[in-house]
């Protein structure tokens, strides 16, 4: 409740300060806008040239790379901070000034890090373009799908969220996390944008059980798109919005026992 | 509750990997020295007092001030804040104290002052009286309606550590803490902290920690003072008592324009340089005066320039190695 009004008090305060200088907020916007939008347009030529990627249609690659996006952009409004900042406020000494203030350090970080310049653009794209998808589909969507569906957008953020915050965690044992995270969020993040089942055996189990970008997107295509093959794929699919909720469980329990070493040594 | 804060036998040490040796050794030994920067610490701080840490840098001030807001556990010993285990205790606690670090802001750096306070209401939960009555209160003293609407960035080290201060009791601590409050602040910003500390201290009963390397400020804010080196509380005292015995001691620089052959006078601890063109004085102001040493070294000779300087604690701690002394000084006042 008081996190939820602190954070409604920072956006307002956050879009005022946007307002005062809308020049550079939607360039940055228009910026990701225009930038997925190619992600798109690229993937959609391929697929039409091609027909298909082994079995995928547009509509079905669409699906596939909106839900990986809008997991992304999400998290990233939400907790992008936590990875990128968390060895900068141990260094500047300001993870202090969070300490000695009655709420939780994760809550407070979130409700400041509002940054909703660099992801608006790719949500707005993923949604034109993923409403257009399901208008595509060739079968009839049911409550359950659609049900099905939300649950698993919230998963796919809840693990991003959670990756993002045990990267940002990491800081606490002096690793510097910017390298891996541009490296998790980058060049491996971009492989999940195709169908896993174009990729070898153990980039497959790779992606499932030890970074588990294929529970954000992937699986639930395979449900959602009723292309599902084996019990694997059912169980893993069906299970992926609870996976999400214990991911982001045990990113706190990392974050928590970082913190707990962080007061255990100190800054010096 | 007996005591606002007890700490009894506090250490927090730091083990470090042991200098030396080749690269080979320092990556498979295991060599490591313990370094304490507060050891073996008791003492206790009742509600209403105020209470200074002066001491150089290092001697452990912030490490016991981070301790007691339970951002680093201790090593050993025992601490309890209002009652409670201040680590395990710690979101508790927060609501009760105040905090102001000279090092670091507790300002949102790209907002407004005026933000900051809105979202401090809410982290703290402050109803909107108490909140009303805090920042007036607050505004009134630090006079700072004029760098209400400025972005925090542009404040100068003076007038936001203002802002620091306000932001620091707008959810109305029983205790607040200052940890080398005015390290970059200009004089009258300084007055200001000062001032407001005190006040808070009076009329609110607000008890106030304050370390500081500043002597000054801490002899004008607080009425008990624990000096401290190497990690330990060399003195725990009154401020009237520390004044009273070191108050009176001036280091006193004289240049002149010609030399000047060995002299003494009553009361005044003297040495020199460059053939005796520069000279510095110590001296008891019990026994003789400024002025009058002044007047006594112009009969002799042309003084060019005169500095006087107050004892530094680096002197005053020196002086305590060498006299022994440590309790009798303490009065409970």
């Amino acid at each position: 409740m008081r996190f939820l009004r602190l954070y409604v008090t920072y956006i307002s305060i956050f879009l005022r300060t946007r307002r005062e200088n809308p020049f550079t907020f939607y360039a940055g916007v228009f910026a990701n806008f225009y930038s997925y939008f190619v992600t798109y347009t690229l993937l959609w030529a391929i697929t039409k040239s091609f027909g298909s990627i082994d079995g995928w249609n547009i509509a079905d690659i669409t699906i596939l790379l909106g839900l990986n996006v809008l997991a992304y952009s999400i998290s990233g409004v939400l907790f992008s901070y936590a990875v990128y900042q968390i060895d900068n406020e141990i260094i500047s000494g300001n993870l202090d000034s969070y300490l000695v203030r009655p709420m939780g350090i994760l809550q407070q970080m979130a409700s400041m890090s509002f940054v909703v310049d660099a992801f608006l653009g790719p949500i707005a794209v993923t949604v034109i373009f993923m409403a257009g998808a399901f208008c595509q589909i060739s079968y009839h969507m049911t409550v359950y799908s659609y049900m099905y569906l939300a649950a698993a957008i919230v998963s796919g953020i809840l693990i991003q969220s959670g990756t993002m915050i045990v990267l940002g965690s990491l800081s606490f044992w002096s690793v510097r996390p910017q390298k891996i995270a541009s490296i998790i969020f980058g060049e491996m993040h971009m492989l999940t944008n195709l169908p896993l089942s174009i990729f070898p055996e153990f980039i497959r189990r790779c992606f499932t059980y030890v970074v588990p970008w294929a529970i954000v997107n992937y699986y639930p295509s395979l449900i959602i798109l009723r292309k599902v093959e084996t019990n694997e794929e059912f169980v893993v699919g069906l299970l992926s919005p609870l996976m999400g909720v214990c991911f982001f469980v045990f990113s706190l329990y990392i974050f928590n026992l970082g913190l707990e070493r962080y007061a255990g040594s100190g800054s010096q | 509750m007996d005591g606002l804060i007890r700490a009894e036998g506090l250490s927090r040490s730091y083990r470090v990997p042991k200098h030396g040796g080749g690269l080979l050794k320092r990556l498979f030994s295991a060599e490591f020295e313990t370094i304490f920067a507060v050891r073996d610490i008791t003492f206790s701080i009742e509600e209403g007092e105020a209470v200074g840490f002066i001491g150089p840098g290092g001697a452990g001030k912030s490490t016991i001030i981070k301790m007691l807001l339970g951002i680093l556990t201790p090593s050993a010993g025992s601490v309890t804040v209002m009652g409670n285990d201040p680590v395990r205790n710690r979101r508790d606690n927060a609501y009760k104290i105040g905090v102001v670090f000279g090092h670091r802001s507790q300002l949102w750096w790209d907002l407004r002052v005026c933000d900051s306070f809105k979202l401090l209401k809410r982290i703290y939960k402050i109803p909107d009286g108490v909140y009303r009555e805090n920042l007036e209160y607050a505004k009134e003293f630090l006079d700072m309606g004029s760098l209400w609407d400025e972005p925090v960035r542009e404040l100068r080290p003076g007038l936001r550590m203002l802002a620091e201060t306000a932001a620091a009791i707008v959810h109305g601590p029983k205790l607040l803490i200052l940890d080398e409050p005015v390290l970059e602040t200009d004089i009258p910003a300084k007055r200001r902290i000062c001032e407001f500390t005190k006040t808070l201290n009076r009329e609110r009963g607000t008890t106030i920690i304050m370390a500081a390397q500043e002597m000054k400020v801490v002899m004008e804010v607080c009425r008990r003072v624990m000096l401290m080196d190497l990690g330990s509380i060399v003195l725990d005292s009154s401020v009237a008592a520390f004044k009273q015995r070191f108050g009176g001691k001036h280091s006193i620089r004289v240049d002149l324009d010609a030399p000047l052959p060995e002299f003494t006078l009553d009361g005044v601890l003297s040495s020199h340089r460059f053939g005796g063109l520069t000279w510095d004085f110590k001296i008891n102001q019990d026994r003789i005066t400024i002025g009058r040493l002044i007047d006594e070294i112009s009969k002799r000779a042309e003084i060019a320039r005169v500095t006087v300087e107050e004892g530094r604690i680096e002197d005053i701690i020196h002086e305590i190695y060498i006299d022994g002394l440590n309790d009798e000084l303490y009065e409970d006042d």
